[in-house]
């Protein structure tokens, strides 16, 4: 005879039935009320829960729909790492909540540059910020990215402070490049055909005040310091539709620049690189980077499509995916910006725009 | 790791697509926001380590990742009030064309949703794969627990789903 069951194996014994737990709820009341009541608990949820089952033939994909999900997917997938304003394009009107964590892990990845491990320069002493004006790639395990991000840690960044990102826009759609160059006050680059949509980013300023409170971890030193990061004006002339990856999309954008307020910026940086929200691999690449004043770190996904550092019209740029047409994106570090050349096509044909654009 | 190939890939987006939209398609109700969900799901295995396992890993692994994903949709829909939410809908249809039967059943439906979103992850998840005709061992592997545990997320979680959705018909 055993010993009396828990819910546990009740429930279990209603999907698996158990000759011997059987005999035993023949001879004991208390396991059979306990097994009563988890069957009605079972009973309930599974009537529940069919009703949300979709009716027959409601939800029939047929092949032509997984193919073109399947299209789809295979685009995003490379260029979504990639391409923030493409991300932006395709879903509008990201939510305040996770506008406010990407601002912060912006933040955070940028600042991860700024210090080196050992001394600085007398120049960056001097000139406390942050201005970015090289690219170097760092790899990312994107499954731990979107695993550090979740909601734990959006709450987590969001209670480092308060964020201010009162006076940063929304990418808009613009008439025609001269009213993208009014709206981002940066030279468009050059476009070898009228694009389908241009888009345009006014530059604006992300204000984030640290406060030391219920114990988020904020050093005593850095409570009410800020760091301001001036989100540069851009420019996107894209060919093709906006409502899901463009199939070309020649961009630019003016300089990064990051400022400390009330503290050092090195302070700052620490801190925010003892965040358990960044993957330990991406805080340690980031803390070896030497040129930290100017060194835009470009997160390259650890599994993603490949990349090289290449020249490009005599500047240094990165090129990512291959020629097979399913995605490629480059970008070039110009003298007071980063142009972007990206979309559904090879990467040669990526790197003969960029060298126009 | 290599990366996925295209290949091997698109043999697994067939496979499991369809699958994926219908799960999706119980959490949110919505058919597009169903697409939506299950294609995250596939995005997601393209740049994770789970791609290189087994069928079995791979499927049980997309079906957490879906699962949760469409939870974390239906959350964020109402997060601050679902009882507003099931009443507010119920108000809505009350005043529509759809027939009495219709309505109560679609009461049914957004009460049971609101209920989901309210328990623990876990616990949904094991019961919309228990409920969807998982194995426990199916279960097990999605939620990366032992074989044994699956009756305690599934005991606990209909528990927990039972006192609120009756909560949420008060």
């Amino acid at each position: 005879m055993i010993d009396c069951a828990d819910s546990t194996s009740l429930r279990a014994h209603l999907d698996h039935a158990d000759a011997a737990l059987d005999a035993h709820l023949d001879g004991c009341a208390a396991c059979t009320g306990l097994l009563r009541s988890v069957a009605a608990d079972a009973g309930f949820t599974r009537q529940a829960l069919a009703l949300l089952e979709p009716a027959a033939g409601d939800t029939e994909l047929t092949d032509a729909d997984v193919e073109a999900a399947l299209a789809a997917v295979r685009s995003q997938a490379a260029l979504a790492p990639v391409i923030p304003l493409a991300a932006s394009l395709r879903r509008r009107g990201p939510s305040l909540r996770r506008r406010v964590a990407l601002a912060g892990a912006a933040a955070v990845v940028v600042l991860g540059v700024a210090v080196t491990p050992a001394g600085h320069s007398a120049v960056a002493q001097v000139l406390d910020a942050f201005r970015g004006q090289r690219l170097q790639p760092v790899t990312v395990d994107m499954a731990a990215w979107a695993g550090s991000f979740d909601d734990k840690g959006v709450q987590a960044m969001a209670a480092l402070g308060e964020i201010d990102m009162s006076d940063l826009s929304e990418p808009a759609e613009v008439a025609d490049v001269a009213a993208a160059e009014a709206l981002a006050g940066i030279t468009a680059p050059t476009l070898g055909a009228a694009p389908d949509h241009v888009i345009a980013l006014a530059p604006g300023t992300v204000r984030l005040v640290f406060a030391a409170r219920n114990g988020n971890g904020v050093p005593a030193e850095l409570d009410g310091a800020a760091l301001l990061v001036d989100v540069p004006g851009a420019i996107g002339a894209i060919y093709g539709p906006t409502d899901r990856p463009p199939e070309a999309l020649v961009g630019r954008s003016g300089p990064l620049v990051i400022r400390a307020e009330g503290a050092p910026l090195e302070s700052i940086r620490s801190f925010l690189l003892t965040r358990q929200e960044l993957p330990a691999d991406l805080r340690s690449q980031l803390s070896a980077i030497g040129d930290w004043r100017s060194t835009i770190p470009v997160p390259v996904p650890l599994d993603g499509p490949g990349w090289k550092e290449v020249k490009v019209a005599g500047r240094p740029a990165i090129a990512f995916g291959d020629d097979s047409g399913l995605g490629a994106l480059v970008l070039r570090q110009d003298a007071n910006g980063v142009t972007v050349v990206g979309g559904r096509i090879s990467v040669t044909r990526a790197l003969q725009m960029a060298a126009r654009a | 790791m290599a990366p996925l190939s295209d290949d091997r890939f698109g043999e697994v987006f067939r496979r499991n697509y369809p699958r994926l939209v219908g799960l999706a398609r119980r959490v949110l109700g919505d058919a597009g926001e169903a697409e939506d969900a299950a294609q995250e799901a596939m995005l997601a295995l393209r740049t994770s380590p789970v791609a290189e396992r087994g069928d079995d890993e791979v499927t049980a692994w997309l079906s957490r990742v879906v699962t949760n994903t469409s939870l974390n949709r239906l959350r964020s829909r109402r997060r601050a009030d679902v009882r507003a939410q099931v009443v507010g809908a119920r108000d809505a249809r009350t005043l529509s064309d759809e027939p009495g039967d219709e309505v109560v059943v679609a009461d049914e439906r957004d009460r049971g949703r609101a209920a989901l979103g309210v328990l623990p992850e876990r616990q949904a998840t094991a019961l919309l794969l228990r409920h969807a005709g998982h194995s426990y061992r199916e279960i097990a592997t999605a939620l990366g627990v032992a074989e044994g545990s699956v009756g305690v997320l599934l005991a606990r979680g209909e528990r927990a789903f039972r006192r609120a959705h009756e909560e949420m018909t008060r």
